[in-house]
């Protein structure tokens, strides 16, 4: 059977003799031999939607149009995509083409339908994400280490909306020790790429920059759509200083989140990311000054223990002391003893002298010749000038006195040299 | 266009905190290497405890500092101030 048509369509027209086929055989021939046509069988299609409709067997029943074509399509239930079924949408079906041999339909077996656009978007998106990915755009061994405390932080993005508020709310709170640089830019839109790539250019001529945040708020594919441009990636891969994207929500992921050094999941992450909390800084310094309190009690327990060792080394050298103390006191205690008999012997010598002194009285003294002068009244003359001529004089012997009167005084008389 | 203000801007807040600190670090450091005379430890400590005092007074007193570059940057690089509630109010 297959040879006779393998022979063409010539021998059909040749009736008579020619073999007929049943439906069914030709139907299965036209199944078999759509189904291996490799390039039917992996098909995207992209048109409009017409006569949709989706009965309770959940499968779902269309028809792609275009202004000159219409082609019936069906998607199973396990299809993906079937709520971008509505019609006069235009869509990108994936399937392959085959027959419904029961009626005869030549159909369109879709397991994927995506919105156009999108379809065109995501596949651009695949293409340049693996053709980035070759040129070691996204290596992971040169994504370079965020600084620990940046001094200036520039933050590409919308000058206007909430992401740059989001984020100047973040690091008022975390880290209010930094500059800011803005610099604005589009970030959707046609102007944006380009706009993007001018920022990262005006940041790699500042040389001041520590750390850049290249941000975006949430949205539709097709608004994050210049961060998934080729030459947007590029500019972020040619930064001098680190990149942190946060574009879009947690579940986005554009290429220049897999570009940049550091993907935040959204831009006040990327705030936190980008420095550290002045309280934990606090917390750190806090932690040094307790630190330093535990040394320095350490260095001065060390010296002290030190000074008592040296201390008691000393005292080991030292002399006792302590006899010899005594011994002074002893000395002392008998000095004071000496003391007292010589006071007390001193005393009795005094007192001896004294008799003997009183033993010789002035009588002895008279006896052995030597005699009292007195004056008229009796008392005894001590001086030649206590008398003038004519003047009564007295002298008193040992056995008596004799009454005289003076008739001349010379006190210049030397009784030593006459 | 804006007025070109490319004054010398004073070091960020992060720049002195970050100098103070690492000195900071670094007393912690000496001491804990020991051997020192208590003399030069007492210094050490003296030193330590003012830069705390420094860190924490940067940490308590900064607020942040908000430059914005002109849009059109393809021309020329200007840094103009932020919007006035952004700015610091020089007293």
């Amino acid at each position: 059977m297959t040879s006779t048509y393998d022979s063409g369509e010539s021998e059909v027209e040749q009736s008579g003799q020619q073999t007929a086929y049943t439906v069914s055989a030709v139907s299965d021939y036209l199944k078999a031999s759509l189904e291996s046509d490799p390039r039917l069988s992996d098909l995207t299609v992209v048109g409009e939607v017409s006569g949709y409709r989706n009965p309770s067997s959940k499968h779902h029943y269309f028809a792609l149009r275009d202004e000159q074509s219409v082609l019936s399509c069906v998607m199973f239930r396990s299809g993906r995509g079937g709520q971008f079924l509505t019609d006069g949408v235009q869509v990108v079906c994936h399937g392959r083409i085959s027959i419904y041999t029961a009626r005869g339909d030549l159909q369109f077996y879709v397991d994927q339908v995506e919105p156009d656009g999108v379809g065109a978007l995501q596949q651009a998106y695949e293409e340049m994400k693996k053709r980035l990915e070759s040129e070691g755009l996204f290596e992971l061994d040169r994504k370079r280490a965020l600084p620990e405390m940046p001094s200036r932080i520039a933050v590409i993005t919308s000058p206007t909306g909430a992401v740059i508020q989001d984020i100047l709310n973040v690091l008022t709170r975390r880290y209010p020790l930094a500059e800011i640089v803005l610099i604005p830019t589009s970030v959707q839109g046609e102007k944006a790429a380009p706009e993007l790539v001018q920022a990262f250019q005006a940041l790699n001529t500042m040389d001041d920059i520590d750390v850049a945040i290249v941000a975006r708020g949430g949205g539709s594919l097709e608004d994050l759509w210049s961060f998934n441009e080729e030459i947007v990636a590029r500019a972020i891969f040619a930064s001098n200083v680190p990149v942190i994207s946060a574009i879009g929500h947690e579940t986005d992921t554009t290429i220049a989140d897999y570009v940049a050094d550091r993907r935040a999941p959204t831009p006040s992450a990327a705030a936190e990311i980008v420095a550290p909390d002045i309280r934990d800084l606090g917390g750190y310094v806090s932690g040094y000054t307790a630190r330093i309190d535990e040394l320095i009690g350490r260095t001065v327990r060390d010296s002290r223990s030190q000074f008592e060792l040296a201390v008691d080394r000393m005292n080991l050298r030292i002399p006792d002391t302590a006899a010899p103390r005594q011994r002074i006191d002893d000395l002392l205690a008998r000095a004071r003893l000496a003391g007292q008999h010589l006071v007390e012997s001193s005393k009795q010598r005094l007192a001896t002298v004294e008799a003997s002194l009183n033993a010789l009285g002035p009588a002895k003294i008279l006896n052995r010749g030597y005699t009292i002068t007195r004056l008229a009244d009796g008392s005894a003359a001590t001086s030649a000038g206590q008398f003038t001529a004519g003047d009564k004089l007295g002298v008193t012997f040992a056995d008596g006195s004799v009454e005289t009167t003076v008739n001349e005084v010379d006190q210049d008389a030397n009784i030593v040299d006459p | 266009m804006a007025e070109p203000s490319k004054d010398s801007t004073p070091k960020p807040a992060a720049k002195t905190f970050e100098n103070s600190f690492a000195e900071l670090e670094d007393v912690v450091r000496k001491l804990e290497t020991g051997g020192l005379s208590l003399d030069e430890a007492t210094k050490l400590f003296e030193s330590g405890m003012k830069l705390a005092t420094k860190c924490n007074e940067i940490l308590s007193s900064s607020e942040l500092k908000i430059t914005r570059l002109q849009a059109n940057f393809a021309e020329q690089m200007n840094l103009v101030p932020g919007d006035d509630d952004m700015d610091d109010e020089d007293a």
